[in-house]
């Protein structure tokens, strides 16, 4: 031991640390009792974010960024002035 | 008389929290969308709150009526509660007029005042009070932590 605590230090940081982990054992069990009934409930919620299906790989992505640029290269369609001729 | 008191103010917050959190749990969606409603937390988060919060509050109910951990249990609601506070008083200084979601599906069932304002705050503050009350008083009776003790003194 590096610190030499009293005696009544010692007792205030053993109320502590169990106090932590009573906290600790808590907030884990809630946490697993939540999640389970959240996967068995009929009415249960996404509790992770849903990626899109293009998302979700990298030829997604990279496919998704060629209809992109596709799009740029695509030019607007011009008005029609009447005799034929676009401009 | 300090023991008896503990033991009827266990019984109040944990029922309270107990069936708050059981009325939260049996609609899951609709605590969602009060959530959302607050704006104040990022939307990726809100359906993990909402699926969490209402077990923390029925956990940390049923162990404080039952006397096991409750002192923990108490200070841990007590902070609950405190976040709670500041979240409606937030509602109320941005002029919102919504739903607490304090009791879920039960507030409509039994018409519960259950609006984010004032009342709410001093409800709130009031439940924060005696969950202090629990978690410092000296002793309480009938609780599961006692007898688990009087066991094992006697063994």
């Amino acid at each position: 031991m590096f610190f030499n605590f009293s005696d009544s230090t010692q007792g205030m940081i053993t109320r502590f640390r169990r106090f932590a982990f009573e906290v600790m054992l808590i907030l884990i069990l809630s946490l697993l009792l939540s999640l389970v009934y959240n996967a068995l409930s009929p009415n249960s919620i996404r509790v992770l974010p849903k990626k899109s299906p293009d998302e979700k790989t990298d030829r997604g992505k990279e496919a998704q960024s060629q209809i992109c640029l596709q799009g740029t290269m695509i030019a607007p369609p011009t008005p029609n002035t009447g005799n034929g001729i676009r401009v | 008389m300090a023991a008896t008191l503990s033991l009827i103010f266990r019984i109040i917050i944990g029922g309270i929290f107990l069936i708050a959190g059981l009325a939260k749990i049996s609609d899951p969606v609709r605590f969602m969308l009060t959530l959302r409603e607050f704006d104040m937390f990022p939307r990726s988060i809100i359906p993990f709150l909402a699926v969490y919060l209402p077990w923390l509050e029925l956990i940390l109910g049923m162990f404080i009526v039952i006397g096991l951990l409750y002192r923990t249990s108490a200070f841990m609601l007590a902070a609950m509660n405190i976040m709670f506070t500041l979240a409606i008083l937030s509602v109320i200084i941005r002029g919102l007029e919504i739903d607490c979601g304090c009791f879920g599906l039960l507030a409509d069932v039994l018409k519960l005042p259950d609006m984010a304002d004032y009342k709410a705050v001093i409800r709130n503050l009031i439940f924060t009070g005696i969950c202090f009350y629990i978690a410092l008083a000296r002793q309480t009776i009938i609780s599961l932590e006692g007898y688990l003790a009087r066991k094992n003194n006697i063994r």
